[in-house]
């Protein structure tokens, strides 16, 4: 019998009606829509955080297989080198430079893009491509941007006068940790781009209009339209951005490996390193605990001072 | 204050075709004068408003702002007052911070700008409301704010873009009187953009009706609805619409006329002259027209198509040959859809168009003139 004589008879339709109660069921919904985010969650973030978690309470050998009971000896051990705080304040640098950078260009490109002009597809494509390629090529193509000896980098700007010789940009300890900043800030300033600009482009046109008509000028309606509607959305977005830059492991380590000096070891670094260089990994677990302790704390103070909820207006 | 538009043309470029908006159309607004513009969606109504505002930039012409060429003005300069079909409240500020923003901007400082919001929130009977916001009030609420908030600012004119269009009935009739006090109040020109007909009758002190980018016709509500230019206004300005029945001149010629319909002939003068055989349209508003049970009592006889209900009246569609004929006036309650019925009217109603250019050739002859036996022939 065919699809469509199916249909005729009818037979296909109690199926389907079959299929649909099925469905529609509360408990078979909840388990096909939720099950499977929620077991590549455990899986992927649960099961690791946990393990981590355990293992900071136990001294971890990476060449032997059996735990041994610490106690807190490790969290001691590191709360007390200098070197995890020097990791940790070169975290918070790097999140908060980047943060900055990031959120102040990324709007800007957003108010730019929301305007009408030509080649704004171009230059919105354009925007988007550093932050579709992987971390590793980017890195790589702008470690040889940045290369001491034939860069482009270096090659513009002395042609423009701004620098006189080339620089090391990933290799000098004064400059590491800024070139980190702005290739990070490279790869990831069109996602403030794109949240940005998609509460841009619902905020009415007529609002505008209104303003305009009853005499603001261009200056008032973005200090008083286009800012106070971007709060909510800029206070996630420093949220999360923040959160994800404090942790940035793979374009650092690309990048610099940590170095000059240590200059841009940040604490995800400075855990890789306890685990795999110095094979300490009970250690590595206790900062990775302890990064995570300081940003859930980090992110209750921010929802408090902040009031989310108040900022957040949604009409 | 006055407003004047000179010569405006606004063409948008869509694509690569151009689309003539507004093709150089003309008007002037008085001092305290309640203009408005109204027409079918798309022709350039709204366009031409936006252009006195400043919204968008005139191809050519000039839009004057008491005597002073405001063209190249920049909106936020011109002191104009704008509302808005969707009201356009700023959702993030509460009622205060929206009636007194055009005085922030101003540089009038806080406490003097609360206080004239203030003032006029009590105006507008909204006192209570002052601190709530936009997504916390009712649909007159939000009106009534954004009516303080354009006038909060003592503007040299008041734009309003169909204003009223989102609202139900009842509250469009409350806002209408609102508004109209407001216009009384302010003492400026108000140019107000309606594709309601009614509205803009019952509103305006002029009406300019627009079609496809020009000004078909322009006048008090009276004088659009008495002596339309042409067809579109006729049809446009009156509801239920005008009755169109097709007719050819006959004897005479020149500027006297007569006209023959259903067998029945009228003379009658013309304000131009046509020659014999000249096609026109006989124009009759269904106020006017007559319903008789007997087929051969009236002028013209039909099929009574419909009876339908509006408000407290009762409007009938009759199936003549040339067509069909809305009438008000149903001489019994007795009468049935589908029977065979007349309509009836006087000559001295009709109003005489130009076949094929929809000018108007004559209008319905003034009552004083009534009596005089110039009626039928």
């Amino acid at each position: 019998m065919s699809l469509r004589e199916s249909l005729a008879s009818g037979q296909l339709h109690g199926y389907r009606q079959d299929l649909f109660g099925m469905l529609s069921k509360r408990w078979v919904f909840v388990a096909l829509t939720v099950v499977p985010a929620l077991a590549v969650f455990g899986f992927v973030n649960m099961f690791p955080m946990l393990w981590a978690l355990a293992a900071s309470f136990f001294e971890v050998g990476a060449f032997q297989p059996s735990w041994t009971w610490a106690g807190i000896e490790n969290f001691e051990t590191v709360l007390a080198n200098s070197d995890f705080w020097a990791s940790i304040r070169r975290s918070v640098i790097f999140a908060a430079g980047s943060v900055v950078l990031q959120v102040t260009t990324g709007t800007a490109l957003a108010i730019l893009l929301d305007r009408k002009f030509s080649f704004k597809r171009v230059i919105r494509a354009i925007a988007l491509v550093p932050y579709i390629v992987p971390t590793a090529v980017l890195s790589f193509v702008a470690l040889w941007m940045g290369n001491a000896r034939y860069g482009i980098i270096n090659q513009l700007l002395v042609e423009v006068g701004l620098i006189s010789e080339f620089i090391a940009w990933y290799g000098t300890t004064d400059l590491a940790m800024l070139s980190v900043i702005v290739t990070s800030s490279w790869k990831f300033t069109i996602f403030v781009t794109i949240i940005v600009l998609a509460r841009l482009q619902s905020i009415p046109a007529s609002i505008y209009e209104a303003a305009t008509v009853s005499g603001a000028s261009r200056w008032d309606r973005f200090k008083d339209i286009t800012l106070p509607n971007l709060k909510g959305v800029l206070f996630i977005v420093v949220l999360l951005r923040g959160v994800w830059m404090f942790n940035k492991f793979d374009i650092i380590f690309i990048l610099t490996n940590g170095g000059p000096i240590n200059t841009t070891t940040t604490a995800s670094i400075y855990a890789y390193r306890t685990a795999f260089s110095d094979f300490n990994l009970g250690e590595a677990a206790a900062v990775s605990t302890l990064l995570f302790v300081l940003l859930v704390g980090a992110a209750i103070v921010y929802f408090y001072f902040f009031e989310p909820s108040q900022e957040v207006r949604v009409e | 204050m006055t407003v004047e538009v000179k010569s405006l043309t606004k063409i948008y470029q869509v694509g690569s075709s151009e689309e003539l908006a507004v093709d150089s159309i003309d008007f002037e607004i008085g001092a305290n004068e309640f203009f408005t513009l109204v027409g079918p969606s798309g022709c350039g109504k709204s366009t031409t408003l936006r252009c006195i505002a400043g919204l968008e930039t005139p191809t050519s012409g000039q839009i004057l702002v008491d005597g002073e060429d405001v063209t190249q003005t920049a909106p936020n300069n011109r002191g104009l007052a704008m509302m808005f079909q969707d009201i356009a409240l700023y959702p993030h500020m509460n009622v205060v911070e929206n009636i007194a923003y055009p005085l922030k901007v101003r540089g009038v400082d806080k406490t003097e700008r609360q206080e004239r919001a203030r003032e006029v929130a009590e105006l507008m009977q909204i006192p209570e409301l002052l601190n709530k916001y936009p997504g916390e009030l009712s649909g007159g609420q939000r009106q009534r704010t954004a009516i303080a908030r354009t006038i909060v600012y003592n503007p040299s004119a008041l734009l309003m873009d169909e204003p009223l269009s989102d609202l139900d009935a009842q509250l469009k009739v409350e806002i209408r009187k609102e508004i109209q006090r407001i216009h009384e109040r302010a003492g400026v020109p108000t140019i107000y953009v309606t594709h309601d007909q009614s509205e803009a009758l019952s509103m305006s002190d002029r009406i300019a009706v627009m079609n496809d980018g020009h000004v078909m016709g322009i006048g008090s509500p009276d004088e659009l609805y008495e002596s339309p230019e042409n067809t579109f206004v006729a049809a446009f300005i009156g509801n239920p619409s005008i009755n169109l029945v097709p007719a050819t001149l006959g004897d005479g010629g020149g500027d006297r006329v007569t006209v023959d319909l259903g067998g029945e002939a009228t003379e009658r003068e013309l304000t131009e002259g046509r020659p014999v055989g000249t096609d026109v349209e006989v124009g009759i508003r269904p106020e006017r027209v007559d319903v008789l049970p007997d087929p051969d009592a009236g002028k013209l006889t039909g099929t009574l198509e419909l009876i339908e209900r509006i408000g407290d009246r009762r409007l009938a569609t009759v199936d003549i040959d040339d067509g069909e004929i809305r009438a008000l006036n149903l001489s019994t309650d007795t009468l049935a859809e589908g029977s065979t019925v007349s309509v009836a009217f006087d000559w001295a109603d009709v109003h005489l168009f130009d076949g094929e250019s929809g000018e108007a050739l004559a209008h319905p002859i003034a009552d004083v003139q009534r009596n005089e036996p110039t009626e039928s022939v």
